[in-house]
């Protein structure tokens, strides 16, 4: 009998599938891959870089201990270019080839197009930095979670943190970009810092007029020159990057930092620092997504620290190696307790995760998919050291209580 | 509030002239090429980079601070002389298209190759002590800015009297508006073409070493001023270097005054603005002749 070759493959497939042949065994074993979609060109590619870095430390470190249920990790890297018609191309590609899980994502405009698209191609997005308040509320996605705090937590624990340390500063100014994420800093800002004020000192403060920019400015003198005008004492600094470096550069150079006794920002983490070194401000209170000087006496935290300083990438992580470090212990989480790689499994057993974290305990709330950890600050000023500048003092601040109800679907309101 | 729209007026015609001087390489560079170098904001990052390797943080005198834009000036210039003799010149006998895209990738090569060599980092660097200074007049006039506009206006002047009053620059203008007749009359078009293509690469450098100070100096630099540069040159009139110094200057005061005239609403004043002279003068305030 003559057998051509369709028919032996057909033959042999349809064989495998009565015998049990292990084919479902080589899913099983095949590596778990996350895509990493991040910004890695222009002014933001040093976050992405991080992001990139601190979800191969994790993946580095759970493969090398044996893997999620014997199955490797396998992170992926795709550049969104802090867009995202490029982010929403990135992960229909990985898609296509098989990618179910991803995180990353600096921009909350790319994190809220990625998030339209992951039901649609049954995956799961967590994102490490995105800090939109609208990502977890009015445009809640299911198959979306964030790891990292957001606006409302960032920015109301931040003016809790001021009303403590800066009982007597009653006269505060903003300067924020005119976009999304910029208004949420404003407007959670507005209702935040005279709350935690009346709360703590039974004291109002006056807020003057905010000072819009336009993203990516390179100039901000005029802006500098209404908020000495303004007479303020206190500044919450919206924009970020190198926007904020631009604007510290020049608000130095005017005399405006030194009027001041209280600044802070939403969070640029080690940025300021980094550009101006011993030319930083005092008073400056720069927000992290991790901090790591905070968790000293973390073990997840040390070894994150280690193992950056061992790969010569130097001396000081930031939040976005912590938080991109986060989305994949939470995958691993998830898996560890029994899930598989589909959204189907996934999702649910994200809902309501508690894991352990470089924070610490970190909870996925269940309703909105957003993370309860702590928010961090630290008080960065010049120094006489290598780096021109060091941290003075640094807080660990619950975030839960400023995370604010879970409303998916509807936008959070405040005052 | 009058010191504030005094202040706001200062700190237009020193926006005003930076704009300039990145603007006044991409408009010669048009004159000569006809196309709009894309890659002129990436060569403008680049001298930025060269300076800030000369000088750190902080030049530490004004002579060193020129002198790190002098080398930002001819390196940037040299790499323009390469970029002619390797990719423009060989794409002169195709459609502008194709020159374009060569920009955009030379844009995209240069972004790379300073990543790989400074690094992703943000900086900020400080203009030398002697030009660090505030003087308060009733407004805070800052030397640094002051040397801006001085440099500002020397470079529109050396580039004026250099075009339209030397023999070199009277040979550039030929060939600028008609390559063809310029041959046929003995000149030689492609050393000239070439010395424009480096002049304009160079002004794209020394804006890079001049402004380092008045910004952040990240990847993104040349993104920063491109988009304003690009404005000049239009509504100025493409190729016109008259038409990009007075349009670098409406733009530069209309973004300053849109912070104190419409606080709400950023930037938006130089979009209403281009629209509007775009319309009313669709050939540009002071059109080349070659155009």
């Amino acid at each position: 009998m003559k057998i051509n070759r369709r028919e032996f493959m057909g033959g042999a497939l349809g064989a495998s599938a009565l015998a049990g042949f292990p084919m479902p065994a080589i899913s099983q074993s095949a590596p778990i891959r996350i895509g990493c979609i991040t910004s890695l060109v222009g002014g933001y590619s040093q976050f992405g870089q991080n992001h990139v870095r601190g979800m191969e430390i994790a993946a580095e470190a759970i493969n090398a201990a044996g893997g999620v249920n014997g199955r490797k990790l396998e992170i992926v890297v795709r550049s969104d270019d802090l867009k995202p018609e490029t982010a929403v191309a990135a992960a229909r590609e990985l898609a296509a080839s098989g990618v179910r899980i991803f995180g990353g994502v600096n921009s909350s405009g790319v994190a809220l197009a990625l998030s339209g698209i992951m039901g649609e191609l049954d995956s799961v997005l967590l994102t490490a930095a995105a800090h939109g308040n609208n990502l977890t509320h009015e445009d809640f996605r299911p198959n979306y979670f964030r790891v990292t705090d957001y606006s409302a937590m960032r920015i109301g624990a931040g003016s809790h943190l001021m009303a403590q340390r800066y009982p007597n500063v009653r006269v505060w100014g903003s300067i924020s970009p005119d976009i999304q994420v910029g208004r949420s800093v404003v407007e959670v800002y507005n209702s935040r810092l005279p709350e935690a004020y009346r709360k703590l000192h039974n004291a109002e403060v006056q807020l003057k007029d905010t000072v819009w920019v336009k993203f990516g400015a390179t100039d901000y003198r005029n802006e500098i020159a209404r908020l000495i005008s303004q007479g303020i004492e206190g500044l919450v600094i919206g924009v970020g990057g190198t926007d904020e470096a631009t604007f510290l550069q020049q608000a130095t150079q005017l005399g405006l930092a030194s009027r001041l006794k209280a600044m802070y920002t939403t969070g640029s983490e080690f940025v300021a620092p980094m550009a101006l070194k011993n030319r930083m401000p005092a008073n400056f209170w720069s927000g992290f997504h991790w901090y790591y000087g905070a968790y000293r006496d973390n073990p997840i935290a040390k070894q994150v620290v280690e193992t950056f300083r061992a790969k010569g990438y130097g001396q000081h992580p930031d939040g976005f190696i912590g938080m991109a470090h986060t989305v994949v212990l939470a995958i691993a989480a998830a898996m560890k307790n029994g899930a598989g790689d589909s959204s189907k499994e996934l999702i649910p057993a994200l809902e309501g995760l508690k894991f352990d974290t470089v924070k610490g305990p970190t909870t996925l709330r269940k309703e909105d998919h957003q993370a309860l950890c702590d928010v961090n600050y630290a008080l960065i000023g010049p120094a006489n050291n290598q780096d021109g500048w060091e941290v003075i003092d640094s807080a660990r601040i619950d975030g839960t209580p400023f995370a604010g109800d879970p409303t998916p679907g509807i936008a959070l309101k405040f005052g | 509030m009058t010191m504030l729209y005094l202040y706001s007026i200062f700190n237009g015609l020193v926006l005003g002239m930076a704009i300039f001087l990145v603007s006044a390489g991409l408009t010669l560079a048009f004159g000569i090429m006809k196309i709009f170098n894309f890659a002129h904001g990436a060569f403008f990052m680049i001298g930025a980079y060269v300076a800030y390797a000369v000088t750190g943080q902080e030049a530490s005198s004004l002579w060193i601070f020129l002198a790190a834009a002098l080398i930002a000036t001819i390196v940037v210039g040299s790499i323009g002389v390469l970029a002619d003799l390797t990719i423009f010149r060989r794409l002169a006998g195709v459609p502008a298209d194709y020159t374009l895209m060569a920009a955009f990738g030379i844009m995209l090569f240069c972004t790379g190759s300073t990543r790989i060599v400074f690094g992703q980092g943000i900086h900020a660097i400080y203009p030398p002590a002697i030009l660090g200074g505030i003087a308060d007049i009733g407004i805070p006039i800052s030397y640094y800015g002051l040397f801006i506009i001085a440099c500002g206006l020397a470079v529109f002047l050396m580039l004026e009297i250099g075009l339209n009053r030397t023999w070199l620059g009277k040979q550039i203008l030929a060939v600028a508006r008609d390559p063809w007749m310029a041959d046929v009359l003995g000149l030689r078009v492609r050393r000239l073409k070439l010395i424009s293509v480096a002049t304009s690469f160079a002004l794209a450098g020394l804006a890079g070493g001049l402004l380092v100070a008045n910004q952040a100096l990240s990847l993104d630099l040349g993104h920063s001023y491109l988009l304003l540069a690009f404005c000049a040159v239009i509504v100025g009139g493409l190729g016109s270097i008259r038409g990009a110094f007075i349009a670098a200057i409406i733009f530069g005061l209309a973004e300053s005054l849109n912070s104190v005239l419409m606080p709400t609403m950023p930037g938006i004043s130089s979009y209403a603005l281009l629209i509007i002279l775009v319309l009313i003068r669709p050939h540009g305030l002071w059109p080349e002749q070659s155009q």
